[in-house]
């Protein structure tokens, strides 16, 4: 039986990922480890996202506070507030948001990036110096965007907090400390620690994703904007199955 | 022939990409100091031969010899130590764009001659890049070149690891017939300099004239015919005369 072309070229591109993946995995920790290529990228990847991210996460803050507050009044809980939506931010929101943020920024610029090296022959280029390409522009873009992530979602996070203050202070009149105590008494490790691990797993995927598509991009310019395009799109929905399956862990666990 | 004087020989060498056989039973040898231009029309798989000789592709049978050394039966990382005589040049210069000229250069020598001070790099960077006349440029960016520039960094890079065996890629594409002549006489007195092999795919007959101890028409996949530009300047298959009619 013949399998319909969609779901063959999904079958196909899938067990592509999967090799690409376990070459990450098998080749991402032996030497030679270009550790200035790795900082670089860190710097790029994590630094240079840190505007993009910290705005977003203010809105994200503000907005999401506006727009809790009417309900919450309706059951004289305001004073709820800085907990519900510190929990809700550093849980689900932040890590989530930023990881979307990431996928668009970082994965679409991966993707466009090798893409254009693919197809201008700078990888092959690397390759015939004698260099192992895969080492060089996937491990450490994969591995910058991991360990990057966590601490832009931390930063996120406190950004969008202090925001909700702000948004808190639109109506009512809370002092910083009282705020303060409020939001951090609510908060417990079992909140902070399982965001940053699939913050981790996040960071994984974006870079795995934008790199796979840029490696292995074809037909000329055309394939640069379609790898750019695709590390998105696959990135996020691999990002929300993750973030699903993190769910169904933490649960399990009993740290929800 | 002495054996020890044998840069380069392919034997047999087949490559199909599904149904489409590119080389068919493809032989060639190189000794040193001897250029050999592999004539062909666009297409004709004159640049799957330079990958597979430098292992970018995987032929589906044959033997390729590099100074002696079968390429088919190399681990990686023998295949990246021989990688190092051997120095490539691209048609369109592959040049690192997120790089300045002088890290392009730095880069193959930071990864296979760790040894190497940083005022050694520096004096090798500028050797090379006072060879292709292009010292000034050191600091630009890929971006900021013209094409003839660009060709002769590219050769700056391929000759910094001072290679004993040059893989040429239609060095005069998209180039104009001045600066054609250039590039094509640089190639020729960095060759008198280095003592360099090379094997240079073209379509430009003016390459082959200047450059060529011999040539080798690539049709269908395997070697068509041989000789010197002369000889084969006065053979009557069309198929030969087809190259020379267009270059005149």
């Amino acid at each position: 039986m013949k399998l319909p072309k969609g779901i063959s070229d999904l079958l196909h591109e899938t067990g592509q990922l999967s090799a690409f993946v376990i070459r990450f995995f098998k080749e991402g920790f032996k030497p030679r480890y270009e550790w200035e290529e790795l900082f670089k990228q860190a710097f790029i990847n994590g630094y240079k996202s840190l505007p993009l991210v910290g705005i977003t996460a203010f809105i994200m803050g503000l907005v999401l506070t506006v727009q809790s507050r009417p309900t919450l009044a309706e059951f004289g809980a305001t004073s709820w507030l800085p907990a519900m939506i510190a929990i809700s931010i550093v849980r689900e929101i932040g890590p989530v948001i930023t990881a979307l943020i990431c996928a668009g920024k970082i994965g679409s610029s991966i993707g466009a990036e090798l893409g254009s090296m693919k197809v201008t022959e700078q990888i092959d280029a690397m390759e015939v110096s004698g260099t192992n390409p895969f080492k060089f522009l996937v491990v450490t873009r994969v591995l910058s965007i991991a360990f990057m992530l966590p601490i832009l979602v931390i930063l996120a996070d406190l950004i969008a907090i202090y925001a909700c203050y702000i948004g808190v202070n639109f109506k009512d009149v809370v002092s910083w400390k009282l705020f303060y105590n409020k939001v951090f008494n609510s908060l417990e490790y079992s909140d902070f620690i399982p965001a940053l691990v699939k913050s981790f797993f996040f960071g994984l995927t974006i870079g795995l994703v934008g790199c796979f598509k840029g490696y292995n991009s074809q037909k000329g310019t055309e394939g640069v904007g379609h790898a750019a395009n695709s590390a998105v799109v696959v990135a996020s929905l691999i990002i929300f199955i993750l973030d699903l399956i993190a769910v169904q862990i933490t649960d399990l666990l009993g740290l929800n | 022939m002495d054996n020890t004087n044998i840069i380069l020989k392919i034997e047999g060498l087949c490559k199909a990409f599904g149904s489409n056989v590119v080389l068919n039973n493809f032989n060639l040898e190189l000794v040193k100091g001897e250029n050999i231009v592999v004539l062909g029309k666009s297409g004709s798989g004159k640049s799957v031969l330079i990958k597979c000789i430098v292992g970018l592709l995987k032929p589906d049978k044959g033997n390729i010899h590099v100074f002696g050394t079968n390429m088919l039966e190399l681990n990686q990382e023998s295949l990246d130590k021989i990688r190092t005589k051997i120095g490539f040049l691209f048609q369109n210069s592959a040049l690192y764009d997120s790089m300045t000229v002088r890290e392009n250069l730095e880069f193959p020598m930071r990864r296979h001659w760790i040894s190497l001070t940083s005022t050694e790099v520096k004096d090798l960077v500028e050797e090379s890049l006072d060879n292709v006349g292009l010292l000034h440029a050191i600091n630009m960016m890929p971006s900021e070149l013209s094409g003839g520039m660009r060709k002769r960094i590219g050769i700056a890079r391929t000759l910094i690891m001072k290679p004993q065996l040059i893989l040429y890629d239609e060095p005069t594409t998209g180039l104009d017939p001045i600066t054609s002549r250039e590039i094509v006489q640089l190639m020729l007195d960095l060759q008198k300099k280095y003592h360099t092999s090379s094997v240079i795919i073209s379509h430009d007959m003016s390459v082959a004239k200047l450059t060529a101890n011999k040539i080798i028409v690539l049709l269908d996949g395997r070697n068509y015919a041989e000789g010197t530009y002369d000889e084969l300047k006065k053979s009557s298959d069309k198929n030969i005369n087809q190259f020379f009619e267009f270059a005149s």
